[in-house]
């Protein structure tokens, strides 16, 4: 009887997962580019820009995701004529927006964690700063932030369950469905998923761990 | 714009939303420091299984996403015995900061030196007391900041409560808005998104003000 309770969930199961996956990793990867601009404009010297990097992290920080979903979904999609886009695109456009305020304020502590020293070398040593700030100063701060950042993907895999209020089809939706579909007890589907997300979640850890062992000999080796 | 006039006039039903969501929140995040402050004390002894099971449990609460904790409470307790969403939505909640404050404990008790824990022995100390009287005052000063924070978390989760029928804010305007078909809703998303942005950037700015005292305080030490 236990095989059959994973039997009868894998067919739930196995599409929720891929689009949670899915929509995580694009949510994490669209915030990295666009978390890096924001970081920047927040470490700026320019007052204006500094405070719009500002407002956009509070503002996202310090509300719920499940009240900027409704607002992105049923409050600016009809509005802003989105109607075309379907729940999981704008679902993985709110969980981006969300995540870029996180990792705007990971990429500034890393990018401060760099001495000034570095890219005062790099100027002396006649290397233009696109390429000082790409080929040594970011690589030094993703080194940095490792962990960090890791932390941020099991967030961001764990908020992406939050998107089941739209109705997109991620594991915690199909895991509702399941429940509905299926004789199982309602607890134990739940138990399951509960499973399932835990287990991506250890296994992200660990692929982390790996990362930080092999990017910590890429970092400043003592003195300054 | 229109509905603006009808958001006004429910911003009473709203407020008693916030109610609810302020509500459920303390209380979640005084049974979690209860149970938190349970488990980080024993986990500081030596008992290998008993360990090994509160580890596996702050990772689980850790490693999952907050409604599917919700769901499995409130399934559970539903199967058992009959709550209301509510009381079903604090122990789910609590259970959460529990063993999140759990492991914000265990960082404080790591930043304590052993040497304390000697000299109150030497001292005549019983375990208990050194704890209560030299240990934890400094655990809570080390942790607050954290301890903050875990609450305005606890605020920002709390609208998954609406899932199981717990009438807090975002529900409370949610009902409103499924009631109300001719109306744009974006009125009252926009409302609801501000109270709890200004609900929770006040909570930041007194925790920042609380912090600042405490840390007065530890440098008047």
């Amino acid at each position: 009887m236990k095989g059959n309770i994973f039997e009868t969930l894998l067919p739930f199961f196995l599409p929720g997962i891929k689009l949670t996956i899915i929509i995580s990793f694009s949510a994490i990867l669209i915030s990295l580019i666009t978390g890096l601009f924001l970081g920047l404009m927040y470490v700026s010297k320019n007052k204006v820009i500094h405070s719009i990097a500002c407002i956009y992290i509070k503002i996202f920080r310090n509300t719920p995701f499940m009240v900027q979903v409704y607002l992105i979904y049923f409050g600016l999609r009809p509005v802003l004529g989105l109607q075309n886009f379907s729940a999981a695109v704008i679902g993985t456009a709110a969980l981006a927006l969300y995540t870029t305020a996180y990792v705007a304020v990971i990429l500034e502590s890393g990018l401060r964690s760099v001495p000034k020293g570095q890219y005062e070398s790099a100027e002396v040593l006649n290397i233009p700063y696109f390429t000082a700030f790409f080929r040594i100063i970011l690589p030094q701060v993703f080194t940095v932030i490792i962990p960090s950042l890791t932390g941020q993907l099991i967030m961001t895999v764990k908020e992406s369950s939050v998107l089941t209020v739209i109705s997109v089809a991620e594991l915690t939706n199909k895991t509702y469905t399941a429940t509905n579909e299926t004789a199982i007890e309602s607890f134990e589907i739940f138990i399951a998923a509960g499973c399932v997300y835990w287990a991506i979640n250890l296994i992200i850890e660990i692929i982390s761990k790996l990362a930080e062992k092999r990017a910590s000999k890429y970092q400043l080796q003592g003195g300054r | 714009m229109e509905g603006w006039d009808l958001v006004f006039k429910y911003i009473p039903k709203l407020m008693e939303g916030l109610g609810y969501t302020v509500i459920s929140s303390v209380c979640a995040i005084i049974i979690g420091l209860a149970a938190g402050l349970t488990l980080a004390v024993i986990r500081l002894g030596k008992n290998r299984l008993i360990n090994s099971v509160i580890s596996v449990y702050i990772s689980f609460v850790r490693g999952t996403p907050v409604i599917v904790q919700i769901f499995i409470i409130f399934y559970v307790l539903s199967d058992f015995i009959d709550l209301p969403p509510l009381t079903a939505g604090i122990i789910a909640l609590s259970l959460n900061s529990g063993g999140f404050i759990a492991e914000i404990i265990r960082g404080g008790f790591m930043a304590i030196p052993k040497g304390q824990y000697e000299v109150c022995e030497a001292m005549g100390f019983s375990y208990l007391q050194t704890l209560r009287r030299v240990i934890l005052p400094q655990v809570f000063k080390i942790t607050l900041p954290q301890f903050l924070n875990e609450f305005i978390a606890i605020i920002k989760v709390s609208p998954l409560l609406s899932m199981i029928g717990v009438e807090e804010l975002t529900r409370v305007a949610q009902m409103r808005i499924n009631n109300l078909h001719e109306i744009v809703p974006l009125p009252f998303y926009i409302t609801l998104f501000v109270i709890y942005f200004l609900f929770n950037s006040l909570l930041e700015f007194t925790a920042g003000k609380i912090e600042k005292k405490a840390l007065l305080k530890k440098g008047g030490n």
